[in-house]
């Protein structure tokens, strides 16, 4: 008895997956079939899957992946239409094939975006972000020994917001929810994570000014309050923070000295 | 100067003006609307206002003016926007589902927006164009009007404008406030009911006239 309770049911899915073979290839989907158990993550579902197209001596498909801890912001995909798959505040690596039944079929895509063009199958090329960061996401200090931990206080409320700004794992799944692939919600956390503490007021405005330009510069949308990048977001990244970008940007800009 | 133009070419730039514009045109709404409820006191009330709207004489021109660069920049800014949205999606989903806030409403801002502004084109060739031309069928601007409103596709085409203007506003009210970065979860979700609350009153003000006209006749 205690045996059957505890034995894996495997499961099988139909899986549509998007196949370009380079950023200049069309693509286009291909159908498999897959077993998996439910205590799987999605990551290990396509691993096994990829193990027996090889195994077939056919192409493994291209995916990004990292940590696998929900942790480094490099794993994507577009699940059945949600980015990252349906599990709220929940990274691809972080899904489970639990929330899968027998006979399910399930479609994947990776993140859309003009700039976040396709390297190859559902692998995106996401320096765009780095890009966004270099900007101004920093604050310029010199190098040395670490200062003092509470040489500088800060309020408990603009820690928390700081703080819950900072937890943005930079995985562009905001871009790919937003219905105008927009960079805001990313952008303005990156901006927030600075703008709430002692240590970026020096270079706020530049920053705002500078990060919004590269922003635009990099082809990504204008929001349009959809809120759906928040939804989205496996790090619960508010819409307030970009409420604040949007503040700090339009008083930087008849305000700056810089 | 330069500060300026780097502004109103950016993305924040160009949506903080279209947050701008839009508030400005729901102020005209209300004023609109405010004139238009004449209207439950008969023509002669509608003439009335008229005349004391023409009495500011070239003022009124000036007005006319600032209302038209409203919709001039608000539209003109509303394609660009969209224009650069659409490329920066690129190649589209095969599947999407919505988690977020998204709504008809907000889905279909430029489809409201552009029956909007359809029906203001059929409303300023009524009205405004013949009385520019100095012509004599809009003399009596209140029995014209009433005319109007309570002809068969005179109501279909105004009712439809309606449902585009309430649609649109639904969506805009809230989303010009975000823009504009006026958000606290104190009050944001207020913001968002007193969009949709002035979607209703609007909507509910202006079809108010002509099913009382109907009534009435």
């Amino acid at each position: 008895m205690g045996s059957s309770s505890t034995e894996t049911k495997m499961m099988r899915l139909n899986v549509e997956i998007w196949r370009q073979a380079g950023p200049s290839d069309g693509g286009g989907f291909e159908s498999y079939k897959v077993e998996a158990s439910p205590d799987m993550s999605f990551l290990e579902m396509l691993d096994v899957l990829n193990e027996k197209l090889m195994a077939d001596g056919r192409e493994g498909i291209a995916f990004d992946h990292d940590c696998r801890e929900g942790i480094c912001g490099m794993c994507s995909l577009v699940i059945n239409g949600q980015p990252h798959g349906p599990e709220n505040e929940t990274t691809t690596c972080q899904l489970h094939m639990r929330n899968y039944k027998d006979g399910d079929s399930i479609t994947i895509e990776p993140f859309r975006a003009t700039a976040f063009p396709i390297v190859k199958d559902l692998v995106i090329d996401r320096s765009a972000f780095d890009r966004i960061l270099q900007a101004g996401g920093y604050i310029s200090v010199n190098t040395g020994a670490a200062p003092d931990a509470h040489a500088v206080q800060v309020p408990k409320v603009q820690a928390d917001l700081a703080m819950d700004a900072a937890a943005c794992i930079g995985c562009g799944a905001c871009v790919a929810a937003c219905p105008n692939a927009a960079a805001m919600l990313f952008t303005a956390a990156k901006v927030s994570q600075l703008a709430l503490l002692p240590q970026g007021q020096a270079e706020r405005s530049s920053r705002a000014i500078a990060m919004v330009d590269q922003m635009d510069k990099e082809g990504f949308g204008a929001c349009t309050n959809h809120y759906e990048c928040m939804a989205a977001c496996p790090k619960g990244i508010t819409v307030e923070n970009i409420a604040r970008m949007n503040r700090d940007h339009l008083r930087a800009s008849f305000t700056s000295r810089d | 100067m330069n500060a300026l133009r780097r502004f109103l070419t950016s993305s924040l730039g160009q949506k903080t003006l279209m947050a701008l514009t839009g508030l400005g045109l729901v102020g005209f709404l209300v004023a609109h609307l405010a004139g238009n409820l004449t209207l439950f006191q008969g023509a002669e009330a509608l003439n009335e206002y008229e005349h004391k709207l023409e009495s500011f004489g070239p003022l009124l021109y000036v007005a006319e003016a600032g209302l038209g660069l409203l919709f001039v920049v608000h539209i003109g800014l509303a394609l660009r926007v969209t224009a650069r949205n659409r490329e920066a999606r690129g190649v589209g989903y095969r599947q999407r589902t919505h988690m977020g806030e998204s709504t008809v409403a907000s889905r279909s801002m430029l489809i409201s927006g552009l029956v909007l502004l359809l029906f203001l084109l059929v409303h300023l060739i009524d009205f405004r164009v013949p009385k520019a031309m100095g012509s004599d069928s809009v003399e009596d601007m209140g029995v014209a009007v009433i005319d109007r409103l309570t002809s068969p596709i005179g109501f279909l085409i105004y009712m439809v404008g309606l449902t585009a203007m309430g649609l649109h506003l639904r969506h805009a009210f809230a989303s010009a406030f975000q823009t504009l970065g006026v958000s606290h979860p104190r009050y944001s979700l207020w913001l968002r009911n007193a969009g949709f609350g002035l979607a209703v009153v609007l909507f509910v003000g202006f079809a108010s006239i002509p099913i009382y006209l109907m009534f009435q006749s």
